[in-house]
């Protein structure tokens, strides 16, 4: 009987995901805010918003997990070796937060109308939360991966296909966003190139996935036995029906049925495309909870 | 000009206020700087040879009394926030006729590799001058990424929620003393002295055990992480001990995280080089 990794759960699987999903989410909004200008800047300030709130979630959820809370929040003091990969991400998630929360101000009317000089930084925020976002984003996956003691996460494909997650979770938060509150014509087109790139992220993230696994299926013995626990083990079931099935290959077809049938979105009143949308964002903490359960100790 | 009732906040007062935000909080982390990893070689250690091991459980006994630990010894038992060190035991060889041919015995405790401090957040795991890994309960937040990051499982954690292991015996050693498990041990299983004589030690050993016909006789913690505070003599593969094979401190699988900072920085240019790009394209526009 395998033990399987219980020491960090759905709390930091939790954080991991909301980690991600902020990451991707303004990473979208920032690429539309650049691509399109203000357009649709109310796309662009409910991503901007969704993605504070969920790193603070997600910084929480961290500060909670750990033994002492009270002593871990006093952030100066409990996050300062920065050879550590949790004080770089712990620091990055505020940064996170503060440049995130400046961004979703810039575009915030009741706000801007006090502090109008933001709606001038819209641009420059852009081009500053890109990076970060994706800095974020692996870092969600770095965090796991440097712990080489675990070889089903000593990997960098572990920070490539959380990076991949990440923006494919991201990307279905503005879609919904986008599904439910815009509309007119140029919107359909915002709908279409948001249902092109999540076929592109789908695709990008399930390839990841599988060099992933092909790689750790013919890698170390723990490696190879933590991977068959997702495989064909004990996780299996959740793997290949919620991860693969329900969380990437369902929201794929819905995504290429919407890139066709544009119109069945309108007929559904929104209702196919959330479908999609919500299997997505439920498979990446799916997949962030059965990498982290499924995560054996060198020593097995 | 703003039309509206509400007064401006001009951007001067925005930076400003921010600023003075920012300053206040970096002043406070710069109240208490941590010294973080001391990048000293290991000047100490401690061998174990497990070919001379009796089974005897001084060790543990003596390691709870020195170190003030609760709670009687089990010898099936596992390590805990008041076990640092236990005796495992392991049936060896082939069975015949339902009798096992021997026991093999194998040290159950923190090696010092320092893996633990390279991770933890906190700056609450150091490594000292003398090649050990010590725990400052008042800075660990009890976030067990060193327990996820320990090749040997070693981490345990107290109702207070922070991390206990072995701490070498600082406390003994500052006094130019043994550490208590080897001060106790009646048959030579455990040596300590400088880490070079040790090593010389530890090899010799093996090397007579080679001799001897032990093929796979073999000194761990010699060269594993580029050589630990402690080490072990084995008759047989590190395997059959349940130990880890660990990484060389050269592995070609670590080099690629070496890859991340700088990249991370090149993201963070590409941030400045575009705020800049931008910004010069507007004073272009005026």
């Amino acid at each position: 009987m395998i033990e399987l990794q219980t020491t960090w759960g759905w709390e930091i699987a939790i954080y991991l995901f909301l980690g991600g999903l902020a990451a991707g989410a303004i990473c979208a909004a920032a690429i539309l805010n650049l691509a399109t200008g203000e357009r649709f800047k109310n796309t662009i300030r409910f991503s901007a918003w969704a993605s504070v709130i969920a790193l603070v979630v997600g910084v929480s959820l961290l500060l909670l997990e750990v033994g002492l809370p009270f002593r871990a929040i006093v952030l100066f003091k409990s996050f300062v070796n920065f050879d550590s990969w949790m004080t770089v991400g712990a620091w990055l998630l505020i940064g996170g937060v503060l440049i995130y929360g400046v961004y979703a101000l810039a575009f915030t009317g009741c706000v801007t109308r006090r502090l109008r000089f933001l709606q001038r930084w819209r641009t420059i925020l852009a081009i500053i939360v890109i990076p970060l976002s994706l800095a974020i984003a692996a870092y969600t996956g770095v965090l796991l991966s440097v712990l080489w003691a675990r070889p089903l996460w000593d990997t960098w494909f572990l920070p490539a296909l959380f990076t991949a997650s990440a923006l494919n979770t991201g990307v279905a938060l503005v879609a919904a966003y986008a599904n439910l509150r815009e509309s007119g014509e140029k919107a359909a087109s915002l709908r279409k190139a948001l249902e092109i790139s999540a076929v592109s992220l789908i695709a990008l993230e399930g390839t990841i996935l599988g060099c992933y696994l092909a790689s750790m299926l013919s890698g170390s013995e723990v490696a190879a036995l933590s991977a068959q626990v997702l495989t064909t083990g004990e996780l299996s079931l959740l793997f290949w029906l919620i991860v693969v099935g329900l969380g990437l290959a369902v929201p794929l077809l819905v995504s290429i049925i919407l890139i066709i049938r544009s119109d069945i979105a309108r007929k559904t009143r929104g209702v196919f495309p959330m479908l999609g949308i919500l299997l997505c964002l439920g498979g990446g903490f799916t997949l962030r909870l059965l990498v982290l359960s499924a995560g054996l100790p060198i020593l097995t | 000009m703003n039309n509206n009732n509400e007064k401006e906040i001009s951007r001067r007062d925005f930076i400003r206020a921010s600023g003075i935000g920012v300053g206040g909080l970096l002043l406070l982390g710069m109240i208490e700087p941590e010294a973080v990893l001391a990048e000293t070689p290991a000047e100490k250690a401690i061998l174990y040879d497990a070919t001379k091991c009796l089974y005897c459980h001084t060790c543990e006994m003596f390691c709870k009394q020195s170190n003030e630990l609760e709670g009687e010894i089990d010898v099936d038992g596992d390590l805990s926030p008041n076990t640092w060190l236990i005796i495992d035991r392991m049936e060896y060889g082939p069975e015949v006729g339902g009798i096992q041919p021997g026991w093999l015995f194998i040290r159950s405790a923190c090696m010092h590799c320092g893996t633990c401090a390279s991770v933890c957040p906190s700056g609450a795991i150091i490594k000292l001058d003398n090649g050990s890994i010590a725990v400052e309960q008042d800075k660990c937040i009890g976030c067990h990424y060193c327990h996820q990051a320990c090749p040997l499982d070693i981490p345990r954690y107290g109702e207070d929620g922070t991390m206990r292991k072995c701490d070498f015996c600082q406390d003994r050693l500052a006094l130019g003393e043994k550490p208590a498990c080897v001060g106790a041990c009646p048959a030579n299983a455990l040596i300590f002295g400088d880490r070079d004589e040790m090593v010389v030690e530890g090899r010799e050993r093996v090397q007579a055990l080679i001799a001897e016909g032990y093929s796979d006789a073999y000194l761990y913690g010699d060269k594993e992480l580029g050589g630990m505070p402690v080490m072990y003599v084995l008759a047989y593969s590190p395997e059959e001990y349940g130990l880890p094979l660990m990484p060389k401190a050269t592995e070609t699988q670590m080099t690629w995280r070496d890859l991340i900072k700088p990249l991370g920085g090149m993201l963070g240019g590409l941030a400045v080089l575009g705020v800049g790009a931008k910004y010069v394209k507007a004073k272009k526009a005026k």
